[in-house]
């Protein structure tokens, strides 16, 4: 059974401090080795703080946050580097370095502070832009790409530092459809080889595809804690965020269940200009009527 | 409506306090003399009216502060320049100094308020001063031209002779005159067997770096001359442009240029002859082979400015450090006992005298005296 | 893996070579005391062989004690400014600073004004400003601190407040000196010069500003991870707080050095790692080279024409400007798309 705990959250709080109210409070969970850990709540509840403190940016207020036994804000960052890789919400650098520059930089967990990175570094950099599918934007200047490119390459960087834990802040927020994908299956891939991951998300459908376990946090507090199947509920979603989700099971043909927001006022298929005066209604998003 | 134009009026009328307050308009028709005024023409051709008798000055400027006390009419003056002020010398040749109110300290730097609290009868300045004031008060200026660092001997002579008219005290001032072509006809004796190749090059340089210079064109030149000397930097202009944060007449000169020049005095303002003689910068030249680097002697004001005191006495000092051999009977001490008594009536010890030439005497640091080693 | 990239950046880097070697050449031969070729390689061949001296004592003070440690100082003060620029402007994630934003020149003025208020002795003068150099950007860091960290907009405010009190101090140090002498010696010091450098200058102050440049250039790679933020550098495995530390200091050493040497050069630090950019792009790894050889060259040159171009020393300062700015006109011009 190897299935060691790598990251335990026991009892924190946090909060910023300038701020009365705490950020998020009394959270106890833990993060075993191979799990892959889907993090949902509204904006604002304190994903990335939780992200962060469990980075060792941040030091809780209250409780302990441990990596392998040893609370995070204490270990020293090249350690951590080694063990953690870490996928921000991130504005572009404001110097315009190329982006194989940047997916390099991943590399310094491994290297020497006096050292420059070599054959073997660079090698790492072009395998992870290959397995991000950013090849073609190697030789590209980090200000001209677009903000689901960055996204990728924020990945695709991480990805050298050969951690094997990955924490990522809302990775997909501004992706395409097809990039969006690209990502999921990126975070399949690494789930398949074992590494940990930690995703902090908006997607709950997402979550349904690959998440082994699932917390749902709202107002400093965990609402739901638990297997997707036990978390990703219309109550606790609605709990959550506010609004009614429809979740299908599609296990015979897609092979998942998937879950869709419902907007509350339904929708409406809008038909073109001629036939103005017809508008069918679409069910909706209460299941009482 | 009405409230609109009745507070305007009312921003209004602090602007007409100002302007309606009626200055003393500067006399437009020719001054005329009366039994109780004079007439007094300045530099520019202006004509101001004096009171005949009692009249009371302000004067603005290093080197010229020291000409009231040669004329013996320090009492008349109301209102003096901070250097000049400050210097130990001056204070001993004229005691009440001190007491006066100083309104100019650099040239520009005119405190109107200070000066206004002096009420002079005019102001002697040159023309940046000068402007100041008229542009500021209704003083009447007595401007003076020239004065800046280029000067010729003849001119000193003039710029003295100047404040007699300005002074009514214009036979003091032929006594200064009198003095400085007996002390040039002197040297010119003295030198008279000199052949020009043997003329000796002097170079000066002032600030921590001794490479702030005066050149060909400026005052030293003439100076020089009269010592028998020649300027080592001759070919170079110093009083066309003007560094920012030297003298005007001061140019900083690079090291080669001085080595190039290859002076045989140097003669430095500041910091110890040592220095240069153990500098690797300034090995070779003939000046620090043979010795000959001198600290600038100061008295009643700089000599390295053209003042009254330093048209005599440098040249002087100079060629006796120059050429001992010419000298070799003559006391510099007692020459200056001679100058201080008989052009500013004042009677220096030979302590003190020696002191000037040592360059011990007390110049300005801060705002107060710094009796240096 | 070796792309037409890094194949331009090592010929950028070899041709900025020559031209370093290239103007200390010129600036050897060129002055106002004319010296021969032929004479200078004579001084030279003395020097190195120990034989003795074939020509006049003054030829050889002008090669070997004015020329050559004007040569060594423009070099050294040229690369470090340049050098403690671009790795401020990573610190910092702002290509518009120099190291003076924390205000070690100020300091360092200051101290030079008080120095030169105070004695008559040039070398208090240089320590003096040496350590109101360093005094100042302590100073700026013990000001910023919180809870441990320097974060940086606390080190940029914190940079302003010190500045300005030295700057104010500096002033007060001018008015209160005597007009005649110490006031226009104050101001000309903090002009800037490389007039004033002698070899014993260069004995203690070289060495120092080698080993803060070295050590800079060995971390140049490091640097880049610093301009993605102190968390994400951190992610990385960077100790942040340290590395900025050591950087500051070391580029706090050039540049209190560079103004005990020869007073206030301005633009330096700031435009030269730009023309980099321009040339070889962010990355330190070749940034850092490239400061180091554009700046050392760019004020050995700029030095020539000072001491050559009209009879008296024009101060650096003015002319660092005066050249710098045309030329930068005329880079960005042509570089308009890059940006």
């Amino acid at each position: 059974m190897k299935n060691s705990v790598r990251i335990k959250v026991d009892s924190a709080g946090f909060r910023y401090p300038s701020e009365r109210k705490l950020v998020f409070e009394n959270l106890s969970f833990s993060v075993e080795e191979g799990e892959v850990l889907f993090l949902l709540g509204p904006n604002g509840t304190g994903k990335s703080t939780l992200l962060k403190t469990i980075m060792g940016f941040l030091i809780p207020e209250r409780g302990r946050i441990t990596l392998d036994g040893e609370e995070t804000a204490k270990i020293p960052p090249p350690l951590m580097a080694k063990k953690i890789a870490y996928v921000p919400q991130s504005q572009v650098s404001p110097f315009p370095f190329r982006v194989k520059d940047i997916v390099l930089m991943g590399r310094s967990a491994h290297l020497d502070p006096f050292a420059m990175p070599g054959r073997r570094d660079e090698k790492a950099a072009w395998e992870a832009m290959k397995q991000t599918g950013i090849l073609h934007l190697a030789e590209r200047r980090c200000d001209s790409v677009s903000g689901g490119e960055w996204q990728l390459v924020l990945i695709a960087r991480a990805l050298t530092q050969a951690a094997d834990i990955l924490l990522l802040d809302e990775p997909t927020s501004h992706l395409d459809l097809g990039n969006q994908m690209k990502v999921l299956d990126v975070i399949g891939d690494l789930a398949e080889r074992g590494i940990t991951i930690v995703i902090a998300t908006h997607f709950p459908d997402h979550a349904l595809l690959h998440a082994s376990t699932v917390a749902i946090i709202r107002e400093a507090h965990m609402l739901g804690y638990g297997s997707p199947e036990e978390t990703i509920k219309p109550e606790i979603l609605k709990a959550a965020y506010g609004i009614e989700v429809h979740i299908a099971d599609l296990s015979e043909t897609l092979g998942r269940k998937i879950c869709i927001p419902l907007s509350p006022k339904g929708g409406r298929i809008r038909s073109p200009k001629e036939d103005s005066r017809e508008k069918i209604l679409i069910k909706g998003g209460d299941y009482d009527s | 409506m009405k409230k609109a134009i009745c507070l305007f009026l009312l921003f209004l009328m602090p602007l007409g306090l100002v302007f309606g307050t009626g200055s003393r308009e500067s006399a437009v028709s020719p001054a005329s003399e009366t039994p109780s005024t004079r007439v007094v023409k300045d530099m520019l051709g202006n004509e101001i009216v004096l009171p005949a008798k009692g009249a009371t000055y302000a004067v603005f400027g290093g080197p010229v502060s020291q000409i009231p006390a040669i004329l013996g009419v320090s009492d008349s003056v109301v209102a003096v320049t901070k250097g000049a002020q400050m210097m130990e010398l001056m204070r001993l040749v004229d005691p009440t100094i001190v007491n006066k109110p100083a309104p100019r300290s650099t040239s520009g730097n005119v405190n109107v308020e200070e000066l206004l609290l002096s009420d002079p009868d005019c102001v002697i300045s040159f023309d940046t001063d000068g402007n100041i004031v008229k542009n500021q008060t209704s003083i009447p200026v007595i401007f003076l031209e020239g004065g800046d660092m280029s000067v010729t001997i003849d001119e000193m002579k003039e710029e003295v002779r100047f404040f007699g008219k300005v002074f009514d005290a214009e036979e003091r001032a032929e006594v200064f005159v009198r003095f400085l072509e007996k002390t040039v006809a002197m040297l010119e004796k003295r030198l008279s067997g000199l052949p020009a190749d043997k003329q000796k090059r002097v170079f000066i340089g002032e600030g921590p770096a001794h490479l702030a210079t005066l050149g060909g064109d400026t005052f030293i030149t003439h100076w020089l001359k009269a010592a028998g000397l020649k300027n080592a930097v001759l070919d170079i202009q110093t009083t066309t442009e003007h560094q920012e944060g030297l003298h005007s007449g001061f140019l900083e000169i690079s090291m080669e240029q001085v080595i190039k020049s290859n002076p045989d005095i140097i003669i430095i303002d500041t910091g110890k002859s040592e220095e240069i003689y153990d500098s690797p910068r300034w090995q070779g030249i003939k000046a620090v082979q043979n010795k000959q680097v001198y600290n600038i002697p100061c008295g009643i004001f700089l000599w390295t400015r053209p003042s009254a005191e330093s048209v005599v006495l440098y040249p002087v000092w100079l060629a006796v450090k120059a050429y001992p051999e010419l000298f070799s009977d003559f006391s510099m001490v007692d020459f200056m006992k001679d100058f201080y008594k008989t052009v500013f009536n004042y009677e220096i010890s030979d302590e003190n005298a020696e002191r000037v030439i040592q360059s011990k005497m007390g110049k300005v640091v801060f705002s107060q005296i710094d009796r240096k080693p | 893996m070796e792309v037409s990239q890094s194949r331009r950046s090592k010929s950028i880097l070899i041709a900025l070579f020559i031209l370093l070697i290239l103007s200390m050449l010129v600036a050897m031969s060129v002055g106002r005391y004319q010296v021969p070729i032929k004479k200078i390689l004579l001084v030279l061949e003395s020097r190195i062989f120990g034989t003795p001296l074939k020509v006049e004592e003054r030829i050889a003070t002008v090669i070997l004690n004015v020329r050559l440690p004007r040569i060594i100082a423009g070099f050294l003060v040229g690369a470090g400014l340049a050098v403690s620029g671009a790795a401020f402007q990573a610190i910092f994630k702002n290509p518009l600073v120099s190291s003076q934003i924390l205000g070690v020149a100020s300091g360092a003025g200051f101290g030079a004004a008080i120095a030169i208020l105070l004695s008559e002795s040039l070398v208090l003068v240089q320590i003096s400003s040496f350590f109101f150099g360093l005094l100042s950007v302590f100073m700026t860091y013990m000001l910023s601190r919180v809870r441990k960290k320097a974060p940086i907009l606390m080190l940029v405010l914190s940079g302003i407040v010190v500045s300005s009190l030295f700057s104010a101090l500096t002033s007060m140090t001018k008015y209160i000196a005597d007009p005649l002498n110490k006031m226009p010696a104050i101001t000309f010091w903090l002009l800037g010069s490389l007039n004033h450098i002698a070899k014993k200058d260069l004995y203690v102050l070289g060495p120092i500003m080698l080993a803060a440049m070295a050590t800079i250039f060995i971390l140049r790679w490091r640097i880049n991870l610093l301009t993605m933020g102190d968390e994400e550098a951190r992610s990385m495995g960077v100790r942040s707080e340290r590395l900025k530390g050591i950087i500051i200091i070391c580029a706090t050493l050039i540049t209190a050095a560079s103004v005990c040497l020869c007073g206030i050069i301005g633009w330096i630090g700031l435009v030269i790692p730009h023309l980099g950019r321009l040339l070889v792009g962010p990355d330190n790894r070749n940034l850092i080279p490239v400061s180091v050889l554009v700046g050392g060259s760019f004020l050995i040159i700029v030095d020539c024409i000072a001491r050559t171009a009209s009879s008296s020393e024009i101060p650096i300062g003015v002319l660092t400007a005066i050249i710098g700015a045309p030329l930068f006109a005329i880079l960005l011009r042509r570089n308009r798309r890059e940006l």
